[in-house]
């Protein structure tokens, strides 16, 4: 994955743009796994991938196994972070983890689907929103 | 773990008991209902979900599968929701399972967890109640007037959710309602606030529509336009007998499940009187739809169904009221079911004379040709025809009846006589299978309109000089009947016959 990606400059605002959204992205999960830590979260694995797709992160949390979806920006002027796990995406998400569920034999272990929102603003501390159970299978 | 929940469901004017099983199971969390849900019951998973959240319970974040059982019946509307979520409260482990045993659940579910009212509520409580049930029934505190009139069926009106889980638990007594408002033998007083004391003259047409309600006979008035046939209608079911107990839950059912009770009850104690406006398609008149629904002839059973200006009513929407007016009853049948809905009623029908109206007007001249006057004539068959007894025409008043101070006589005092009527005539067909004399068969008016032989004479007379069919034949006798009936004779006698004729307008005026 070399092809450098930046974000939309919105006209209006000069916000955004200049920023590589690849790095970003790393960025957010690396703030989200520590945000998870600290609230309980034991962290398995990181970016699992499969051919189905990925998940940001898998954890462990109050027994339930969590599939987590971070979704960072820079700004909100595009809309909220969270907002971008559209009907698409989450029908990826349980697709990867329904594979991975299978692939190990856990079929009947508790799961959950997490949204984890980042919002990194070029000034200012970053700000993190873990949306427990966002969404279904 | 899993849970069974006691609810049922309507089809056509009857329920059937249908167990909501719920089951909580790991894996990725979904929540699916089966058993043939239609879209609102389907879209239940999401009104039970922040029902539950807003009346401070957890929602499970689990694999949550709830069927519908028997899972071959189709399931609609929104009535599963509390025993839904009930359902998940129990597999939650939040209620004990022996709480809910022996009880049933009815009720829909907003978003903030209050119970909202369902319809048929009414056939939900009386099938419980024949399967020797005595609930408590749990239903939703807007409907608890309608399963009133079951007898000895506890009954548990709830508001919320949260409300219903503290009656359960024992941590508040519940209201305990017994269905005992039920009136006995008692007949259910008729309250209709029009009353033909307000119509002045028309003298003739009153009479008419007594013996009408006598005998159970169907009516069609003619006359020109402003002459006062829609306000003799509407007054009509306050000289109807009163709707006996049987009869009025009949109707009660219906109305329940069409959604038409809105808290009112515990019964329908007046006669329906149902007046569609003559755009209604044949689906709104007989019922249907793809889960068929009652039409406007079913709303209309043990009342009656007033067609004004019968003549623009699309045919085929008159067509199809022959199977009813003659079986009592209709079926409907859909790819999803087949249905039959009670619908026993008597038609009132008004119409004009002509197209312009005033073709028996002796003042205004009447602009229509005989080709016009011919083809609006028309658009009534003659199968429907034949099935209406009594023809009336309803002539423009007179100067002197429009400036009259004096009252008519109120629809009380001719009530009195059509009870009298009626209570004849229950007497003479308690060991047939009709209730009135419109009902009479070739066979039976044989056996019960004896004449005197002179109104032998008269009808005979009638039928050579008015060219009256075998049919008109025998509606003649049917009218003569009630007549005598409202006289209180046996026999049918010459005066009887002949204010019978008079009454088939149209096959000697027309």
């Amino acid at each position: 994955m070399t092809r450098k990606r930046t974000a939309f400059v919105d006209p209006t605002t000069q916000m955004g743009g200049g920023v590589n959204t690849t790095t970003l992205g790393r960025q957010g999960e690396e703030l989200t796994a520590q945000a998870l830590a600290a609230g309980g979260y034991k962290i398995l694995l990181r970016n699992y991938e499969c051919f189905l797709g990925e998940i940001d992160l898998i954890a462990k949390h109050r027994g339930a196994l969590v599939f987590v979806e971070v979704k960072t920006r820079s700004s909100g002027a595009m809309g909220a972070p969270e907002e971008a796990v559209d009907h698409h995406k989450r029908g990826q998400i349980v697709r990867v983890a329904r594979y991975y569920l299978k692939r190990y034999g856990i079929l009947d272990a508790r799961c959950r689907f997490d949204v984890v929102s980042v919002t990194v603003p070029e000034t200012g501390p970053p700000e993190i929103r873990i949306i427990q159970a966002a969404f279904e299978a | 773990m899993l849970s069974r929940i006691h609810s049922s469901a309507v089809v056509g004017i009857d329920a059937y008991p249908v167990e909501v099983e719920v089951d909580i199971a790991n894996g990725l969390p979904a929540f699916n209902i089966v058993g043939l849900p239609d879209t609102a019951c389907r879209e239940s998973a999401d009104r039970v979900r922040a029902a539950l959240k807003n009346s401070g319970f957890s929602f499970p974040s689990s694999k949550i599968t709830v069927n519908l059982a028997p899972a071959s019946l189709k399931k609609e509307g929104a009535a599963f929701d509390l025993a839904i979520a009930v359902g998940i409260l129990v597999a939650n482990e939040s209620i004990d399972a022996g709480c809910v045993e022996g009880r049933v659940f009815c009720g829909e579910l907003s978003l903030d967890g209050k119970v909202r009212g369902i319809p048929g509520i009414l056939p939900r409580a009386s099938a419980l109640f024949d399967t020797g049930a005595k609930g408590p029934f749990i239903l939703p505190s807007v409907n608890v007037k309608e399963a009133l009139c079951v007898e000895g069926l506890e009954l548990w009106p709830v508001w919320t959710l949260a409300e219903t889980v503290r009656f359960l638990k024992g941590e508040k007594k519940p209201p305990a309602v017994r269905g005992a408002d039920r009136p006995k033998d008692k007949p259910v007083p008729a309250v209709c606030d029009l009353d033909y004391a307000d119509i002045k003259g028309q003298a003739h047409a009153k009479r008419a529509l007594e013996i009408a309600a006598a005998g159970g006979h169907n009516v069609l008035m003619i006359g020109p336009p402003g002459a006062g046939k829609t306000m003799l209608a509407k007054r009509f079911p306050g000289i109807l007998t009163p709707l006996n107990l049987e009869q009025a839950i009949e109707t009660t059912k219906i109305h329940s499940v069409a959604g038409l009770l809105n808290g009112k009850g515990p019964l329908v104690s007046l006669r329906p009187f149902r007046d569609p406006h003559h755009t209604i398609s044949h689906v709104a008149m007989v019922g249907g739809g793809a889960h068929p629904r009652p039409g406007e002839v079913s709303l209309a059973h043990n009342g009656v169904l007033f067609l004004d200006e019968m003549t623009e009513f699309n045919r085929n929407v008159l067509e199809v009221l022959r199977q009813p007016i003659e079986e009592g009853r209709v079926t409907i049948s859909r790819a999803a079911s087949t249905i039959s809905f009670p619908a026993r009623f008597m038609l009132l029908a008004a119409m004009n004379p002509c197209p312009c109206g005033y073709y028996t007007d002796p003042k205004k001249e009447c602009q229509c040709s005989v080709m016009q006057i011919k083809t609006y004539h028309s658009k009534i068959s003659g199968p429907l025809l034949d099935r209406i007894d009594i023809q009336l025409d309803v002539p423009r008043l007179k100067v002197e009846e429009i400036t009259s101070k004096s009252s008519a006589e109120s629809s009380e005092a001719i009530r009195k006589r059509v009870d009298g009527a009626r209570r004849i005539q229950e007497r003479r067909y308690q060991d047939e299978k009709i209730r009135s004399n419109t009902e009479l068969g070739p066979a039976l008016l044989a056996r019960y309109c004896p004449m005197s032989g002179e109104a032998e004479r008269l009808l005979k007379l009638a039928i050579q000089e008015l060219g009256f069919s075998a049919r008109g034949y025998h509606k003649t006798q049917k009218v003569a009947r009630t007549i005598a009936d409202l006289d209180g004779v046996q026999r049918i006698e010459a005066n009887h016959v002949s204010e019978a004729v008079h009454y088939r307008l149209l096959d000697h005026k027309f």
